[in-house]
């Protein structure tokens, strides 16, 4: 599936593929529609695993991305009720934590991990 | 701590802003080119930008990109920290090996090897106390012999670790220049992006790029944008013009938290002192609000700049220049007032 180019999901993708050194980072299919926009998960691999990943059985983490874009004079639309359908529609149903990428207006993407609820703590 | 940096730093950011000022007094020759220059608006319609549908600002052309970033640090590499570098980077040409990203992922695993040491004779050292726990007084000596031993190579492996880091930041400034011929036929995903405020201030302020202040703000703003949008972007762009025209390099605070960072000269120099936060005039925050922001700074050695921006027009009289693009009535009629917030602890620092 070819990604416009001009979506802040390619942005990402490439950010995480050519600058993090991310792997396999696609576009998923499923989307959501959530107020005027469409939401759109990307999923990929890590290039080494941070203390608190938890690995599956090949040695590999796959993390869901939720991308967002931050201007400085806009709004934003990201609530907790969007945040649990993108959990319910978006992900499997096992899925701990999200890594939301906001993509600034001056080039840089900033991420954070999205958990659902508390989390334990990982090794220092 | 001031002097570190090399010529090479010194010579390839020689200009603060893109601007080349000609006039030599002794010389009124230049004075004449100096005129026709500023006439004709010789350095403007160079640089050529897109806008895609969200919005961003790109430049795409390598020498467009280049001098941006050598003349006043503007934009940042879409796939960079800040300076374009991803290309030389990943091409590998001489000058890549002292990128700060380079530098940074050396750092990193100094620190990763230091940490597996550490673990190894920590470990080593926990079960030697279990032992003497155990043992009877006559080995207890040993034990504590061995101890000994282990304590030793940990201090040492300690200094070796520090001297290696010191020693990298020292070889930074050894930097080269960038190489300046490369193969065409490689591809560069980079672009470098222009801030909303950035390209109005090159375009306004500069005039360097090929748009137009008003086809910009056209551009970037819907026709029916609100009101709230247009004073939340005029407050950002008139503090983000007051502190370039006091000569600082601004940058965006994302990282940090806040609207801007301020270099005294800009990114290879030093790091950022001061992290800003634009505020309108009229708006209060609870306290907490401000406490979250001057943790964080003062967490990164920053000093937190609290600006205010006072627009002295009312919204019918905004509204109706930001129609005309009357840009020049709108920002002079801005004021803009300092605060700086720094948390004080009682017991610890008495000044």
């Amino acid at each position: 599936m070819s990604v416009d180019r001009d979506s802040i999901e390619w942005l990402v993708q490439t950010n995480l593929l050519h600058f993090q050194k991310w792997k396999n980072v696609e576009v998923q299919d499923r989307s959501l529609s959530w107020k005027d926009r469409k939401i759109k998960l990307l999923k990929g691999s890590p290039p080494q695993s941070s203390s608190e990943d938890n690995l599956d059985e090949n040695g590999t983490i796959e993390e869901y991305i939720l991308p967002v874009s931050l201007s400085q004079y806009n709004e934003q639309y990201l609530t907790l009720e969007c945040l649990d359908e993108v959990y319910k529609q978006l992900c499997d149903p096992f899925t701990e934590r999200l890594l939301l990428a906001i993509v600034n207006d001056d080039g840089t993407i900033v991420f954070y991990y999205i958990y659902k609820g508390i989390h334990g703590p990982g090794k220092v | 701590m001031v002097k570190k940096y090399s010529n090479a730093s010194n010579k390839r950011y020689v200009y603060p802003l893109p601007v080349h000022p000609t006039l030599n007094s002794n010389n009124p020759i230049s004075w004449a080119i100096y005129l026709y220059k500023c006439y004709t608006n010789y350095e403007s319609s160079q640089i050529a930008i897109s806008i895609t549908k969200n919005g961003q600002i790109m430049v795409t052309e390598r020498e467009s990109m280049t001098y941006l970033w050598e003349h006043g640090f503007f934009g940042t590499g879409t796939l960079s920290r800040s300076e374009p570098s991803w290309f030389s980077r990943t091409y590998n040409d001489d000058s890549s090996t002292n990128v700060l990203e380079a530098i940074t992922e050396r750092r990193r695993l100094q620190r990763l090897e230091f940490k597996n040491e550490r673990e190894k004779i920590t470990k080593r050292l926990n079960e030697l106390r279990k032992k003497r726990d155990i043992n009877s007084a006559e080995d207890i000596e040993g034990i504590v012999k061995e101890e000994t031993r282990l304590l030793e190579i940990e201090r040492e492996s300690l200094r070796n670790f520090k001297e290696k880091q010191e020693s990298l930041s020292a070889s930074i400034w050894k930097q080269k220049d960038a190489a300046t011929s490369l193969d065409i036929d490689l591809v560069n995903y980079e672009s470098l992006e222009l801030m909303p405020v950035e390209a109005l201030f090159l375009s306004f302020a500069i005039p360097v790029l090929n748009i137009r202040s008003d086809d910009l703000l056209n551009t970037l703003f819907h026709e029916n944008a609100n009101c709230e949008t247009i004073n939340r972007f005029i407050n950002k762009y008139v503090a983000y013009h007051h502190y370039r025209s006091h000569g600082w390099c601004v940058r965006s605070g994302i990282k940090f938290g806040t609207d801007y960072l301020l270099y005294k000269r800009g990114p290879p120099f030093q790091h950022a002192e001061i992290c800003v936060m634009v505020i309108d005039s009229q708006a209060s925050n609870d306290y907490t609000w401000y406490s979250t922001l001057s943790r964080v700074s003062s967490g990164a050695k920053k000093t937190l700049l609290l600006c205010y921006v006072e627009v002295m027009l009312n919204n019918e009289e905004v509204m109706e220049l930001w129609q005309k693009k009357d840009l020049t009535t709108i920002f002079t009629n801005c004021k803009v007032g300092e605060v700086i917030y720094r948390r004080w602890v009682p017991g610890k620092n008495r000044d």
